[in-house]
């Protein structure tokens, strides 16, 4: 006799499955596949201008590596600066990863965070 | 006996994977196959899909915030640039798909708070059976979920009566009625099916608003009518409007005079706009500027979709309107959620839009504009549509040009 599923089991193995058909979309998204900025959402992180899929890392010359273990051949493209952040004029603001950084902020490269331009003051940090 | 908490085997994995991946899922072999594997039963089986799609989407993509609800195909007008002229007949949503539509919207928003439902038709007044239950479930969900939902309506106005403008104003649903101009400039246009002009119809569906909402309108202009785009918008001020959407009509001929013609007319307008205008009616896109987003492409299918009268699931409602059988860039429907996600995919990173922009040579300064129209003009959503481009090129220089009159 067969146990009937419950709504837990049905949520769990809908997960489960969820999980392991983005792994196998891993392979075909990363690298030279993957999307510009627009493409969104938890298991992607922003790299430049391109995407990296969840298995991957961005790294600081823009491309996408392996999160653990064994760096997949980087295959992007270099990042460069296309859209604009959505905010105000493109001279006052520059794109940074997920943020806008305004005129006198600069975008570190490595961590995709706006730091103050000509000061040693390293930690202002966000959405600016 | 297979333990039916147990994964799918990896060959059905990889047959779910590939479905979902093509343009057109065949669900019925995928439903099948999961049924046959896991010992499940069908209805087990559709739920467990609905429920992995779902995920998989809220894994991939921007929540879905927005939903436009085709609440029948049936109109009473024959405008003539009405985008929907192919596919209007007597269809009409039956109920429970609204509900099954509402239920989507509210699963695929994730996180979100904030979310919108456009009722739309055809005449969406002809399907108010459908229209107040759909209304009920959504503000029940919001009420269960801690969300917020804003209803919009666009309707031809003809139909709107006592009672229904009362409906619309205790549930907050915002109407918009399509009326182009002045009574000469909208009978030109938008005529019942006996021929008959319908301003006195649709002005009087309006001012039965008056006092329960400000007053909106959804300006469409030809390019017949650009010449009287200022007069018509402060004629219907001085009617009582306050509160315009204006877009030029897509999928007609328009030649560099009346292109030329529409700036004229938008620069004169955003004039009076910025001079003190803006006090007596707000012009939406005065107020959002012509600035799509950081992201190219639009809304569509991103963050906002729209459900046909059959539970199929476009990017958009124009979408729908150029084929509702085929639907192009087709995402999903209710019973299943948004299952092709190649679909979603290509439309949500527009790889190929970028391209296609920048092989015009126009992607420093153009993010694609609208699928519907592009595909209007060039049978391929992806492909930029130029008299879009000229146009908001030349509404940006108007908005941006502090000393232009």
């Amino acid at each position: 006799m067969v146990d009937k599923m419950t709504p837990q089991d049905m949520e769990e193995l809908a997960s489960r499955i969820s999980e392991e058909i983005i792994a196998r979309l891993g392979g075909s998204l990363e690298g030279a596949e993957a999307g510009p900025v627009n493409m969104c959402g938890p298991n992607f992180v922003q790299c430049g201008n391109y995407t990296c899929s969840g298995n991957f890392q961005c790294s600081a010359d823009f491309k996408c590596k392996a999160k653990y273990g064994v760096v997949t051949p980087p295959k992007l493209q270099s990042a460069r600066v296309q859209i604009d952040g959505g905010c105000g004029s493109e001279h006052a603001f520059s794109e940074c990863g997920d943020y806008t950084c305004k005129k006198e902020f600069r975008c570190e490269a490595h961590q995709f965070m706006c730091n103050l331009t000509f000061t040693d003051t390293p930690n202002i940090f966000g959405r600016l | 006996m297979k333990n039916p908490k147990s994964m799918p085997d990896p060959d059905v994995l990889e047959i779910i994977k590939d479905g979902l991946m093509t343009g057109q899922p065949g669900l019925i072999h995928i439903i099948s196959r999961i049924e046959d594997n896991l010992q499940i039963t069908r209805e087990e089986a559709n739920v467990l899909v609905y429920d992995t799609v779902l995920r998989l989407n809220l894994s991939l993509f921007p929540p879905i915030t927005k939903m436009e609800l085709v609440l029948t195909q049936g109109c009473n007008l024959t405008c003539s640039y009405c985008f929907e002229k192919d596919m209007l007949g007597y269809l009409r949503m039956p109920e429970p798909i609204a509900l099954k539509a509402v239920d989507l919207l509210f699963r695929y928003s994730g996180k979100s708070e904030r979310l919108n439902i456009t009722l739309f038709g055809g005449e969406p007044l002809f399907n108010m059976e459908t229209l107040k239950g759909a209304v009920r479930h959504a503000e029940s969900k919001a009420a269960e979920s801690g969300k917020t939902v804003f209803f919009n309506m666009t309707s031809n106005g003809t139909l709107i009566n006592e009672d229904t403008a009362e409906y619309l104003a205790e549930h907050g649903i915002k109407a918009l009625v399509s009326i182009d101009g002045l009574e000469s400039t909208h009978d030109r246009f938008r005529r019942d099916r006996s021929g008959k002009g319908t301003f006195e119809k649709a002005m009087t569906g309006l001012k039965r608003l008056k006092g329960k909402q400000p007053l909106g309108v959804k300006m469409t202009v030809m390019p017949e009518a650009t010449r009287d785009l200022f007069k018509n918008v402060m004629g219907l001020i001085d009617l009582g409007v306050t509160h315009f959407v204006i877009g030029h009509a897509s999928g007609v001929q328009w030649s560099e005079e009346d292109i030329n013609e529409f700036i004229n007319q938008w620069s004169s307008l955003y004039s009076w706009y910025r001079d003190g205008g803006k006090k007596r009616a707000t012009v939406v896109e005065f107020e959002e500027g012509e600035s799509e987003g950081p992201f190219y492409g639009c809304q569509a299918g991103r963050n906002s979709i729209s459900v046909n009268v059959d539970g199929g699931i476009s990017p958009c409602s124009k979408m729908l309107g150029i084929d509702s059988r085929n639907i192009i860039g087709k995402l999903g429907n209710t019973e299943y959620g948004l299952v092709n996600i190649s679909n979603r995919i290509n439309i949500t990173r527009c790889m190929e839009l970028m391209k296609e922009c920048a092989k015009k040579g126009i992607d420093k300064d153009y993010q694609g504009g609208c699928f519907a129209t592009n595909y209007e003009e060039n049978k391929n959503i992806f492909s930029p549509s130029l008299l879009d481009y000229k146009l908001s090129q030349l509404k940006k220089s108007v908005t941006n040009c502090p000393t232009c009159r």
